[in-house]
């Protein structure tokens, strides 16, 4: 059952006097309890998305159109007063960086009583701390009684990233989108919090949206994997069907970037040649073709997202090759 | 993980939910500004007391004791040259001077804060028309205008009629006639603290837990008073210290050209300025007071700067 639906979604950011779109027509579904991964560059309108669908943009972008609904009610409509209590309490986000994500001045458990007082208020001192506890438990923090006492300063990255979901987890979101929350650890942390993250989704039946650049954290996490491109989605398909055969110049591409354990070594690393386009300036036409082995004459004109068989692909030659 | 043991996880269970309790002990760590603290509530306490322990008057003359020196016959301090007990005088200055001092720290808190914050987080016009009259209220002669202010005020208090001149006359009884120094204090001490709440409150909000907060459902009223206000407590703290010394030098000055404090009644700044007028025949006359206006500025930036420490957890607890 779809839980979050966002449809045709165009958000704009002033600069210098116009409007620059960021996202342009976005749509994809997210069903319950299913783990997503948004791949993309930097600028490619990922984080944006991810913004737009808690209405938490910074104030130069807008959304000019489209729709957003959760569990069939739409968010753009809603008053501020209960967007803040969906912002939370039904749709969690994490941020990359854990440290600047918490506030300095705040023991940990502080700011995890912060949210459950705000969402899932809990009657006596000693519920609430429990509380805490089973939520530093459950986010693999080991003697959380003495971390819950700690300022985010006083931990390593990792567990101030655990720290950060677990604040997020707190008022038992249906939805968490976490955006980039493994960029600033290394790389084998990294794979510890995409599995925390895998292993909460399981346990509670939580959908996850994981963004990423990087398309090799999201191998063995997402069911499926969404690939955006300036703006648009290039590519949708299940993850396992995008790593197998990817439809999309773009995604291919990306997967060809990726380090393989098991190719020859000295190989050189395959770039894709070019930088993505400037928002302000896109080409007419497929906005990738500049960039793509594969554009002919045809790539003049603006592909849109066709749906072949359980993945959707913007690309004149998808099903061709 | 010396910085865990450091921040006093260790010490016992302290649950995090008792803050204020946090603080206070984190402050009581810092040896000079816990000595600092109980130096000046001693100072206020012997002051506010005074009436109680001493023996002469801080009017009283006496012709036949002028210019005592101190720790003479004529009491700890000695005396001036109307043969008034210096100690009295002391007393009686520093208490005019905190009650000025305190003024001006409950206008900073009171009005700069909050303005600033309302500035900071709001923008739009609210925030051009705060700041527009921060810059008018530091481009005005502040000196020219607390004399028209003060010497109105001093009028109305002498002489006026009607209901407005009766307020201020009850008001000037109150405070032993600093009814123009309040005035002064509440037109101009606001103005800085709200420039700097406001720009810190803009730096604040573009934070990233600022954010993150507002992702977990945090409301306004919620990120200005958590996580803005609690996050500007130290340039709050600093600026209230450095203005401290400023208020009783605003007094002293207002005292000085006679819209302050009516003599014989002393403030620091008073003592200061009658003694410099004898400074080298009898200086401990305007040493006196100079020293103890001194120790005090110096004993308030201690306690401040113990305050910030004690606020901030990424400070190391100690020295």
């Amino acid at each position: 059952m779809d839980q979050l639906v966002v449809s045709d979604l165009v958000v704009e950011f002033a600069r210098a006097g116009h409007r620059v779109p960021v996202v342009r027509g976005v749509s994809f579904t997210l069903e319950r309890g299913r783990r997503v991964a948004v791949v993309g560059e930097s600028g490619s309108g990922k984080s944006v998305t991810a913004l737009a669908v808690t209405r938490l943009l910074p104030p130069t972008a807008s959304i000019r159109s489209g729709s957003i609904s959760l569990d069939g009610s739409d968010l753009l409509g809603l008053p501020e007063r209960s967007m803040e209590d969906i912002r939370g309490g039904r749709v969690a986000m994490v941020f990359q960086d854990a440290l600047t994500a918490l506030d300095p001045l705040f023991t940990i458990e502080q700011q995890i009583q912060a949210v459950l007082d705000r969402h899932a208020p809990r009657a006596s001192r000693q519920a609430r701390h429990d509380e805490c506890l089973e939520l530093m438990r459950a986010v693999g923090i080991s003697d959380p009684e003495r971390r819950l006492r700690a300022y985010p300063h006083e931990l390593s990255g990792g567990m101030r990233q655990r720290a950060l979901i677990a604040t997020a987890l707190a008022g038992d979101p249906e939805v968490l989108i976490a955006d980039e929350p493994t960029t600033a650890l290394d790389v084998t942390v990294q794979a510890q919090i995409v599995d925390l993250l895998r292993r909460l989704s399981d346990e509670r039946g939580m959908a996850v949206i994981l963004i990423t650049h990087d398309l090799g954290v999201v191998a063995d996490f997402a069911d499926r994997v969404v690939v955006m491109y300036a703006g648009r989605i290039v590519e949708d398909a299940p993850a396992d069907e995008l790593f197998e055969s990817p439809a999309h110049p773009y995604s291919a591409a990306l997967l060809d970037s990726l380090p393989s354990l098991d190719g020859p070594r000295m190989r050189r690393l395959p770039s894709i040649g070019g930088a993505p386009p400037d928002p302000a300036a896109l080409p007419a036409g497929c906005s990738f073709a500049p960039r793509c082995a594969r554009a002919t004459g045809e790539c003049d004109s603006e592909p849109v997202l066709v749906t072949i068989g359980a993945r959707r692909v913007a690309c004149h030659h998808a099903g061709t090759a | 993980m010396s910085s865990i043991e450091s921040a006093g996880l260790s010490a016992g269970r302290v649950p995090a939910t008792l803050a204020p309790i946090e603080i206070a002990r984190r402050f009581s760590h810092r040896r000079i500004a816990l000595v600092s603290a109980a130096l000046l509530v001693l100072i206020v306490v012997l002051a506010f007391s005074s009436d109680l322990w001493l023996t002469r008057d801080y009017a009283d003359q006496d012709p036949l004791v002028r210019n005592q020196p101190p720790l003479g016959d004529a009491g700890l301090l000695g005396t001036d040259q109307l043969g008034r007990d210096l100690l009295a005088r002391l007393m009686f200055g520093i208490r005019l001077s905190v009650a000025a001092a305190a003024f001006g720290v409950l206008v900073q808190l009171a009005v700069g804060v909050p303005l600033g914050l309302l500035a900071g987080y709001r923008g739009g016009w609210i925030d051009s028309v705060a700041m527009r009259s921060v810059d008018v209220m530091l481009a005005v002669p502040g000196l020219l205008i607390a004399l028209l202010i003060g010497m109105n005020i001093k009028e109305q208090v002498a002489s006026g009629s009607g209901a407005v001149a009766d307020v201020l006359r009850s008001i000037d009884r109150l405070t032993a006639g600093l009814t123009p120094v309040f005035v002064v204090l509440v037109v101009f001490f606001w103005v800085s603290m709200a420039r700097i709440v406001r720009g810190e409150t803009r730096v604040v909000m573009a934070r990233d837990f600022v954010r993150a907060a507002r992702g977990l459902g945090a409301g306004p009223f919620r990120i200005v008073v958590h996580h803005v206000l609690r996050n500007c407590i130290a340039p709050i703290t600093v600026s209230v210290a450095l203005l401290i010394p400023v208020t009783m030098l605003t007094e002293a000055a207002m005292s000085l050209v006679g819209v302050g404090v009516d003599p014989p009644r002393p403030s620091l700044g008073v003592m200061i300025y009658e003694g410099a007028q004898q400074i080298n025949s009898f200086p401990y006359q305007t040493l006196v007071p100079s020293i103890t206006f001194a120790a005090v500025v110096l004993l308030v930036g201690f306690v401040g700067d113990g305050l910030r420490a004690a606020l901030d957890p990424t400070t190391e607890q100690g020295r």
